[in-house]
């Protein structure tokens, strides 16, 4: 009960800030840190619920960003070109992303790997030029609207991660995580649970995309199918605790704000620091700060051997 | 007629240089299953070793592999020491796809030092025998195409030697096929990784000097690792006899690539095979199931 | 003499070993019998090195080795012959061998070693240049048991060598092992479900039950013990 209105303030306190605060610099960071959200959660649903490792998250991205753009172009409402980008993202993956599920482990991350730089090349064959938003929102760009699709957008995106951890198919994905062959042999059907991951992930991949393209206002086309897009996600969620609800939520906030931070002081330094970042993550902090967390809860009721005080475990 | 021929040997001549760029990433994932995606990022910065080398002392490229060779020996220890060997903890599972991870990363952070130390602008060593061709039947083959191929060759036998008649190669093979085998005979496997690494970062050298006398830039650590990704899938997961073959066969798609939808798309050709067989066969054409 | 004393052996936060102590003694024949799961291939892999015990230890001639790497013990003398053989397949016979005789003071030993070898297993010297992978059953187990003595061992740990081989190659190898026995005073510690040949050929033998040493004796004593013939030899 206590959670439930805890949640439903912090939705109205988010629905309200707009209203009070009017410093773009605010805004823009709670779009940057919603956008980030997204993007790592639905990462986060293929790799850190799921254990299939991608490597190439830009390729739906970008999808997500390009069809987002031409059909709000075309004269779409905002709301339908996002589930129009969403969805041709789906697609796309189940053109190719299926048929990868015969890879395992890091086969299907060089795969996505690969992916991503077929994709990025033939977008900047096909599509060189700069992609523009709309002439007539150009004019009046309004950080309003697109603070409150990123505010929804990634609400979505916890909630669908949250209601997969209590559910039966977020149990499926993480028993193939644990160990898909065990998993396979007590009769789950892994193909069917991996092609599921794979489409809400790029699902909600998609709809990152389109809200991308809804908030920048004009880019070369080729820009959200950039590799860093593909790398983002993958650092976001393992700072902040691949597989779990919070932890893109945290590990997004940390992304901006450091961003933010190294920016003023460092500019183009900033991709080293998060590389380095990461990789001291992966080695000290496999399961991010989540983890620590939990870790440090579990020291403090048991005490630092992890047994309880009386001994037992 | 001729113009096939020409685009046929281009291919061929690129084909040399894949199977060197592969070659140091094959052995690494043949002995422990580290899939270094660094790798292209290791030849990137070769190539700048070198350039910088020949900007400050005009020594030659092709001299200076006696340099960059053992230099990035040096490196691959380095590297090993402070960030795999520290993987060597976790269980099978995790510890190669946090090796896949971490070098994922280093990919990233290779490619933006070279950024930020010389920035993206093109470089190229400039030398006297640049552009310079040999005409064989009216087909042009430029003399740096030729030297990758001396080179590729002279690389491949003496490596084959080291494997097939040292004690120590020998053992770097049986560590490849068995670890825990190996360790009863006596083998320190964990030293024989740590060569193996540094062995494989070494091979980045040779490559880094070949492309350094074509333009590159810090973008080519992605560019160079897909094709030692795709190398390796033709070759074979592990298997480094096929190594060669596996380029010359991706220079020669590339080539059919370029002939029949053109240049831009080059790239294209190669990665969307290598996505093909990776769904169809992934243990690669001529490997056996990693 | 080869000690291992209280030893306990942990897979994770499972037992598989409780209180394990025994002995070999040089040039003496152990035989470790008992059923499957029993832990007879736990105790051998502890003492190779490849598992290190949660409590106890195993020394070596005095010394202490159950805290060294498994690839030193090799050099004091212990050499395991895993169960499944574990050759590398894709390696010829020859090259198996030479890795068996990897460290540094088997390599002196080398041609002699493979001269000896091609006495006592004659079938593989004509197959030196083959492909391991592609030998019989029991020619790799010979090439096992090869490529261990390759590496002028003091100690050698046989696990489970009659596993998927004819009955007539396996007793060809027990021979071969007891004139090793004889001839080179090398002590041999045999893990082998085959209970009647593993204790004919023994000195002395334990049973391991569910972890844990329930009975020991004389080779000859075992055979003809009540419960042990009731229990594995499958008559009384």
């Amino acid at each position: 009960m206590k959670h439930i209105l805890l949640l439903a303030g912090i939705v109205i306190g988010l629905a309200l800030v707009p209203l009070v605060i009017t410093k773009a610099y605010i805004l823009n960071l709670i779009i940057l840190i919603s956008l980030y959200t997204v993007l790592s959660h639905s990462w986060n649903i293929l790799g850190g619920l799921t254990g299939q490792i991608s490597l190439g998250h830009s390729t739906f991205f970008g999808i997500g960003a390009l069809v987002f753009r031409y059909l709000w172009v075309m004269g779409a409402p905002s709301y339908l070109a996002l589930c129009g980008g969403s969805i041709s993202s789906l697609l796309l993956a189940s053109a190719i992303g299926f048929p990868a599920f015969k890879l395992k482990g890091h086969y299907f991350a060089i795969g996505t790997l690969a992916l991503s730089m077929i994709a990025i090349i033939t977008v900047q064959n096909l599509f060189p030029g700069v992609s523009f938003s709309p002439p007539q929102y150009l004019s009046k760009y309004s950080l309003v609207p697109i603070y409150y699709m990123a505010v929804t957008v990634s609400i979505i995106a916890i909630g669908l991660v949250y209601a997969l951890t209590r559910s039966k198919l977020g149990l499926a994905f993480i028993s193939i995580r644990e160990d898909e062959d065990a998993a396979e042999a007590i009769g789950i059907n892994t193909f069917k649970y991996k092609v599921i991951s794979m489409s809400l992930s790029t699902l909600i991949a998609g709809l990152g995309g389109g809200l991308f393209s809804f908030y920048v206002a004009s880019y070369y086309y080729y820009v959200p199918f950039e590799l860093g897009w593909s790398f983002d996600p993958v650092l976001i969620a393992f700072i902040g605790g691949p597989g779990t609800v919070i932890g893109p939520l945290i590990g997004s906030v940390c992304f901006v704000l450091l961003k933010e931070l190294f920016a003023i002081n460092l500019g183009q330094m900033n991709v080293l620091i998060f590389g380095i970042v990461f990789i001291l993550t992966i080695l000290f902090l496999p399961e991010g700060l989540i983890g620590l967390m939990k870790r440090l809860q579990k020291a403090k009721r048991f005490g630092l051997s992890g047994r309880l005080r009386d001994g037992s475990i | 007629m001729l113009h096939v021929a020409q685009i046929l040997s281009y291919g061929i001549l690129n084909g040399a240089l894949y199977g060197l760029v592969a070659l140091g990433l094959s052995l690494v994932f043949g002995v422990m299953n580290y899939l270094m995606v660094a790798h292209g990022g290791l030849i990137m910065l070769a190539s700048y070793t070198t350039f910088w080398a020949f900007f400050y002392t005009r020594i030659d490229p092709f001299l200076f592999i006696v340099v960059v060779t053992p230099l990035f020996f040096v490196i691959g220890w380095i590297l090993f020491k402070i960030l795999f060997q520290s993987l060597m903890k976790f269980p099978e599972g995790e510890k190669i796809k946090n090796s896949l991870l971490i070098s994922f990363g280093l990919l990233l952070i290779f490619s933006n030092l070279a950024i930020l130390f010389w920035t993206a602008d093109e470089r190229a060593v400039t030398t006297v025998y640049t552009g310079k061709v040999v005409q064989v039947l009216g087909v042009r083959l430029p003399y740096i195409g030729l030297g990758g191929v001396a080179l590729a060759i002279i690389v491949i036998i003496a490596l084959h030697l080291f494997l097939t008649r040292t004690y120590f190669g020998k053992a770097i093979r049986a560590v490849s096929l068995d670890h825990e085998a190996a360790t009863l005979m006596g083998i320190n496997v964990n030293r024989v990784c740590l060569v193996a690494f540094s062995i494989g970062s070494a091979l980045a050298g040779i490559p880094g000097v070949l492309t350094s006398l074509n333009a590159f830039n810090p973008a080519i650590s992605f560019d160079l690792t897909n094709k030692a990704l795709i190398v390796l899938i033709l070759a074979g997961f592990g298997s480094i006899k096929g190594v060669l073959i596996g380029g010359l066969l991706l220079g020669a798609i590339e080539a059919g690539g370029v002939y029949l939808v053109g240049t831009p798309y080059r790239e294209v050709f190669g990665l969307i095979l290598f996505v093909l067989i990776l769904m169809f066969r992934p243990q690669g054409l001529a490997g056996k199931k990693a | 003499m080869l000690k291992v004393e209280h030893l306990a052996v942990h897979y994770g936060d499972i037992q598989a070993l409780w209180d394990i102590s025994f002995r070999v003694e040089d040039r003496e024949i152990v035989s470790l019998i008992g059923s499957n799961g029993a832990g007879k291939t736990t105790i051998l892999k502890t003492i190779s090195g490849i598992l290190r015990p949660s409590k106890g230890s195993v020394s070596i001639d005095g010394i202490r080795s159950d805290a060294i790497p498994a690839h030193r013990i090799v050099e004091m003398g212990v050499i395991l012959i895993p169960e499944g053989r574990r050759l590398f397949r894709d390696m010829t016979v020859l090259e198996n061998l030479e890795m068996g005789g990897f460290i540094d003071r088997a390599r002196k030993l080398k041609d002699q070693n493979l001269k000896w070898i091609s006495e006592i297993f004659p079938v593989l010297s004509e197959r030196l240049r083959q492909i391991a992978g592609t030998l019989s059953g029991g020619e790799q187990q010979m090439v096992a048991i090869a490529r261990g003595l390759m590496s002028d061992p003091k100690w050698l740990l046989v696990d489970e060598l009659s596993l998927g081989l004819a009955p007539l190659i396996v007793k060809n190898i027990y021979d071969t092992l007891e004139e090793i026995n004889r001839s080179k005073e090398m002590a041999i510690l045999v893990v082998e479900q085959n209970v009647r040949l593993a204790l004919k050929i023994a000195n002395r033998g334990y049973v391991i039950e569910n972890g844990r040493i329930t009975t020991e004796g004389s080779g000859s004593d075992l055979l003809n013990n009540k419960e042990i013939k009731n229990a594995y030899l499958a008559m009384g």
